[in-house]
């Protein structure tokens, strides 16, 4: 019963912070809002019995790729042109995006609830660190291999376009 | 109970950040509605490996997330540059490439 509260209140918090994100005016409020959408979903893995992925969000989601963004707002923003952030103002411009989410949103939750409405999650723990550890070092080698790699390449691209020369 | 409601909570983040992307005209802005979209992957990913009571779905969630460090990394590198050659970061003003 807590649980069932505690999902849906950090589910509510997830929804509203999105919408902030998508629709604030100011570039800096959506990241802030960004922050706590991603950072609500931490707890909300806790709930679902998944520690290491709540971990995983909060270190390398909220406390790295946030703070990327926000470091890029601060060099890129521009105070000659204050109507950089805003969403485009005309109802043509918006309208078919509205309808693109709404209607993705839909089609999406219809095809949930008629497959898993009835579907319960049980009381078997997913598996702890131990387990997942070994997956991803022995089953999903190759793809934790690769993942490093294509690490080093963002690194690499990042730095070499970034560099003033 | 989770498991349909974590599946929309997962819907609904997509669609919002589908709204973003297609609706922002700052390229950063842009990237962090996309952001938005794989946070509502990893919440139905995460919530099937507890339907399934499996690790496999926090493994591919940890690739995923890993996948959106490099690809926020290189794609605000660009987004940097790109600011600084014009003094602006909206999109509707990278058109080189439109016919």
């Amino acid at each position: 019963m807590v649980a069932q509260i505690l999902f849906a209140a950090f589910a509510a918090v997830a929804v509203v912070s999105a919408l902030r994100v998508v629709l604030a005016k100011d570039a800096a409020r959506a990241a802030f809002a960004l922050v706590l959408s991603l950072g609500v979903l931490g707890p909300l893995f806790l709930l679902l019995r998944a520690e290491f992925s709540a971990v995983v969000q909060l270190i390398v989601y909220v406390g790295a790729v946030v703070v990327l963004f926000v470091f890029v707002i601060m060099l890129t923003s521009n105070p000659e042109d204050p109507q950089d952030a805003q969403v485009s103002s005309s109802v043509k411009g918006v309208a078919p995006a509205v309808l693109a989410a709404i209607g993705l949103f839909a089609v999406v939750s219809f095809a949930a609830l008629d497959t898993f409405g009835e579907s319960q999650i049980g009381n078997t723990q997913p598996g702890d660190l131990v387990v997942l550890g070994r997956d991803l070092l022995t089953k999903q080698l190759f793809a934790f291999e690769v993942m490093s790699v294509l690490l080093l390449a963002a690194l690499i691209g990042a730095l070499a376009m970034a560099r003033r020369n | 109970m989770f498991l349909a409601a974590s599946l929309l909570l997962g819907a609904a983040l997509f669609s919002i950040g589908c709204f973003g992307v297609l609706t922002r005209r700052n390229a950063v802005l842009v990237m962090m509605a996309v952001e938005l979209m794989l946070a509502g992957v990893l919440v139905n990913l995460v919530a099937f490996s507890a339907w399934h009571a499996n690790t496999i779905g926090q493994v591919f969630a940890l690739f995923v997330v890993g996948i959106a460090a490099a690809e926020v990394g290189v794609g605000l590198a660009i987004v940097m540059m790109i600011a600084r050659e014009r003094r602006s970061a909206e999109v509707n003003r990278f058109e080189e490439m439109t016919g």
